[in-house]
């Protein structure tokens, strides 16, 4: 697409000229997703935006490849580093325990493949945790076999799992097996910087976009562990951005099948994608009149997504090669008849549908800086006005030569309409009454890197409109040219400074973190929402516990797979023996609204109701510690005239 | 309208939101109360006399406030059954309002009257403690489940043992329980299906009212059997009270008339399904155990 805008060296100051020239970026620079081979999308605007100038004014339209990577690879580091604060959640205990099957598997592979192969010896390791694809606890296992220092002998382990050693031993083996998913963050904030930077049109957008996403205290936190819900967010934005060159690239449709079934083999949310492309692409077919043409109903993208997709997730799943049919029933059964979760909200405890409708977008906004979600609305709002302005020039005719492999030209992709279909799509399917009570931001988070490119696309066009182009022209004052780059830098500061301080504040506890406008935590325990449920504020409490000595110790929700991983990395006290409630001397609570009930068990079991220690953010209890003999609760004095018969 | 203007605009709310949440995340991500605040509170809470109920605004900050203020510790700040019969009563809370959401349905007229207005208050650090005397408020003349007690159910008497009754049909126990997702002290009665069980406090002090509570223990329960509860008592062999209770009543007060003095009380309570429903069918367990707690009131100019 030819640039409408004037060229840098033909700035000039008339101020009408930068007004219509504002308006025409904003409505033509929003929303165009780019393609991250090609260095921006062919439709785009090729002049030099004032901060793409503030940049790197010889990069010109080449995505900020070194940047994208130097912020991922700053994600996995940091995470890698940070997250040994973060206590193990109770799903990682089971996926802890699926990786060293799959990693023991994949040993036997390494080094006997007819024996690995053989239905028993793989049925054997893939019938751990069978009611998620493997790829993530496969290659969390393969990780520790890599690079996990080694394991101590734990004699309470459930099925005895022996200690492993990493062929080059660097980290603990939870942190070892956390760190595939954590790559996978480092790469979702390196795509995330290369297509917000294409669509805000300056590298500030590509940073704004990634930051958008990985600074949120809950994407953060998750993004940390080992387990599949932030990967299955980068993997929906692969998909998204593949699905988008695709649709003009022959190379592109056939690998979109791939990363699709890569992306399943993360996790089932994957599985709506084509779905969503398909509409998408219907209504792209009918807005370039094309519609009426039968043969590109099942255009290549599709065809890719239908045969390659299902084979290479088929392929990342062992536990499927025998009775494909029959263990495919059972994974789809298991999710359509999920159990129901207990959550808070406003107050109340939901553990039976219907949840409120409100409920996802309710807990967007409490967990998400409002600045963000504004600025994502309006990405949303500009794309979606782009996408249905009427097309001029070329757009407006449906060229005959169109093909099945490349079905529609640069320009036709409506990625506004892209963008919202998948940024809003997780939310309102977790707002039907009908879908099981899952509770946690997390279900709904693979709509965050699409809300973050909204923001950058409205980043850029909002800055386009305000800037004079003049300003940023090579021959202007090198004062004004000096304020005009300050700007955006400013201003990004500004945006992102909530969202950052709040993830740094509360980590490690990211998990029970809300929005600065929600009053952080001890705002969201005032209006009752969800503090926790995943049982892993834990990390401060190990050295208290460990001077507990011997006792019969009430996990609560620490799953006892997880407290596994700790004994097998030493961190566990040795004298804490895992026991119920009525027999325990100590105990652990983490505390949510139904956990009352197990928390008065504690106080009638223990004779107390006060902690020894307390795990707390910002004065709010996540977790406590009960001991017996210590803090025994007083009893209150009878009524003084109540001196029995 | 020139075109730059509306772009201005956006870009001038979403940075005016985003300084907002700078202010707000100050206040926010940080600790509003200090060890020393801790400190104060007890010193302050201490100087209150032991017949004064003393509750938390915020019933999140329950188990902090224990740990550091061992007046809060007393089961009627912890499980209370609620803020009826306590003449002078005290409120401490973080945000300022003493009746929250928490606290609001603690105040036996709510939600059909008024909550009461503090008499006073302190401010200490970040906390404030409302001191409140309701006119009219009723004292405790004894809690009646928390005395001498005689139990039987169908097969005979239900000896005293640890803290409880052993009944041949299953066992009563002063407990705290969970009831609708709050800490309640109270007299857990687990028992089989259909059978009655009768709790007697002979020669027990009555004032002009008997104020009680019915809940059922345990949300696990709840959410799987929704079996009612009649519950029957008498003074003296007169029967002033009979009631069908079910736990969509949460934590169902009740209160009945009472010639002041020392009768006999009888309380029989007949739970008509005690097991849960669940994919297998009626089931023993979870255990559906109500829980009931009752005291005997004095209102300021009335008999006893």
């Amino acid at each position: 697409m030819s640039g409408d805008r004037k060229g840098a060296g033909g700035g000039s100051t008339d101020a009408e000229a930068d007004d219509l020239d504002a308006s025409r970026s904003l409505a033509r620079d929003a929303a165009a997703l780019p393609d991250l081979d090609a260095g921006g999308s062919s439709d785009r605007d090729t002049s030099p935006s004032p901060d793409r100038d503030a940049s790197a004014p010889s990069a010109g339209r080449r995505p900020p490849l070194l940047l994208a990577l130097a912020l991922g690879a700053a994600t996995t580091t940091l995470l890698s580093l940070g997250h040994r604060d973060v206590g193990y959640t109770r799903d990682e205990g089971i996926y802890f325990a699926a990786s060293r099957a799959y990693g023991g598997w994949a040993a036997t592979l390494a080094q006997r493949p007819g024996e690995a192969l053989s239905a028993p010896v793989r049925d054997r390791a893939f019938a751990v945790n069978q009611e998620h694809p493997a790829l993530m606890k496969l290659a969390g296992g393969v990780a520790a076999r890599l690079v996990a220092t080694p394991t101590v002998p734990s004699p309470g382990a459930q099925g005895g799992d022996p200690p492993t050693r990493g062929l080059a031993p660097l980290l603990p083996e939870g942190a070892a097996m956390r760190l595939p998913a954590q790559l996978l963050a480092g790469l979702g904030v390196a795509l995330l910087t290369l297509a917000g930077a294409g669509l805000g049109g300056s590298w500030i957008a590509g940073v704004l976009a990634a930051l958008w996403f990985i600074a949120l205290p809950r994407v953060w936190f998750h993004a940390g562990l080992h387990c599949f819900d932030v990967p299955v967010a980068v993997m929906t934005l692969a998909v998204a951005l593949a699905y988008r060159r695709a649709l003009s690239s022959p190379r592109w449709g056939l690998a979109l099948g791939p990363i699709l079934g890569v992306a399943i083999a993360v996790k089932h949310n994957a599985l709506f994608l084509p779905v969503l492309l398909g509409l998408h692409y219907l209504v792209c077919l009918g807005r370039a009149g094309a519609l009426g043409r039968p043969r590109l109903w099942p255009a290549l993208p599709f065809a890719s997504m239908a045969t390659l997709g299902p084979l290479t997730a088929f392929a990342l799943w062992p536990w499927l090669w025998s009775d494909p049919i029959g263990r495919l029933a059972g994974y789809f059964a298991f999710h359509r008849q999920h159990s129901y979760y207990n959550t808070e909200y406003l107050g109340l405890n939901y553990n039976q549908p219907p949840l409120p409708l409100a409920y996802p977008f309710t807990l967007t906004w409490a967990t998400v800086p409002t600045c963000l979600l504004l600025l994502a609305a309006i990405g949303l709002a500009i794309g979606l006005w782009r996408d249905l302005s009427p097309r001029t020039g070329s757009l407006r005719q449906d060229p005959k030569d169109r093909r099945w492999s490349a079905p529609l030209r640069p320009g036709e992709g409506m990625d506004g309409l892209l963008l919202a279909l998948l940024a809003l799509f997780p939310l309102a399917l977790i707002a039907l009454p009908t879908v099981p009570i899952f509770g946690g931001t997390k279900h709904w988070m693979t709509a965050y890197p699409f809300l973050a490119l909204a923001a950058a696309s409205a980043w850029g066009a909002l800055w386009r409109a305000v800037t004079p182009a003049s300003a940023s022209a090579v021959g202007a004052p090198l004062r004004r040219r000096a304020r005009v780059l300050l700007a955006p830098l400013l201003a990004l500061a500004l945006l992102l400074g909530p969202s950052i301080r709040s993830t740094i504040h509360a980590h490690p506890h990211g998990l029970e973190q809300y929005a600065p406008l929600i009053g952080g935590a001890r705002g969201a325990a005032d209006l009752g929402l969800l503090r926790g449920f995943w049982g892993h504020a834990l990390t401060p409490l190990l050295p208290t516990m460990a001077g507990l000595g011997e006792r019969p110790f009430d996990l609560h929700d620490l799953h006892e797979l997880a407290r596994v991983q700790y004994e097998r990395e030493g961190r566990w006290p040795p004298g804490l023996r895992p026991a119920g409630t009525s027999r325990a001397q100590a105990a652990l609570l983490f505390h949510e609204r139904h956990m009352t009930t197990y928390e008065v068990q504690q106080w009638n079991a223990l004779g107390t109701a006060t902690p020894a220690a307390i795990v707390e953010l910002d004065d709010v209890p996540l977790t406590s510690l009960t001991v017996r003999g210590v803090n025994q609760s007083d009893g209150d004095p009878p009524p003084a005239d109540d001196r029995g018969p | 309208m020139s075109p730059r203007r509306p772009a201005l605009i956006a870009l001038g709310v979403v940075l005016a939101v985003a300084a907002v949440e700078w202010v707000a995340a100050a206040r926010a991500y940080r600790r509003a109360i200090s060890g020393a605040d801790w400190r104060a509170l007890d010193a302050h809470l201490a100087a209150i006399p032991g017949d004064e109920a003393i509750v938390l605004a915020e019933r999140w900050l329950g188990p902090r406030a224990r740990l550091e203020v061992p007046r809060l510790r007393r089961w009627s700040s912890a499980a209370p059954p609620d803020l009826a019969g306590w003449p002078r009563f005290h409120v401490v809370s973080l945000g300022g309002e003493p009746w929250t959401r928490d606290l609001r349905g603690e105040w036996p007229e709510w939600p059909l009257g008024h909550v009461p207005e503090a008499s006073s208050r302190d401010h200490l650090g970040p906390f404030t403690i409302h001191h409140f005397s309701p006119p009219g408020a009723a004292e405790t003349v004894a809690d009646l489940l928390e005395g001498r007690l005689e139990v039987r159910d169908a097969r005979g008497r239900c000896p005293e043992r640890a803290g409880g009754f052993a009944c041949k049909q299953g066992r009563v126990e002063r407990v705290v329980a969970e009831v609708t997702f709050t800490p309640r002290r109270c007299l857990r009665l687990a028992v089989d299906d259909g059978d009655a069980l009768t709790i007697r406090a002979p020669a027990a002090l009555l004032g002009d009212t008997l104020r009680g509570h019915l809940g059922f223990d345990d949300f696990n329960a709840r959410l799987r059997s929704d079996a009612p509860l009649l519950l029957t008592i008498a003074v003296d062999g007169a029967r002033i009270a009979e009631l069908t209770l079910s736990d969509a009543q949460g934590w169902a007060a009740f209160e009945a008339p009472t010639p002041a003095g020392r009768h006999d009380l009888t309380i029989t309570v007949l739970p008509t399904s005690a097991g849960t429903w669940g994919d297998r069918g009626y089931q023993d367990r979870p255990l559906h155990a109500p829980c009931l707690e009752l005291r005997s009131l004095r209102h300021p100019g009335g008999a006893g």
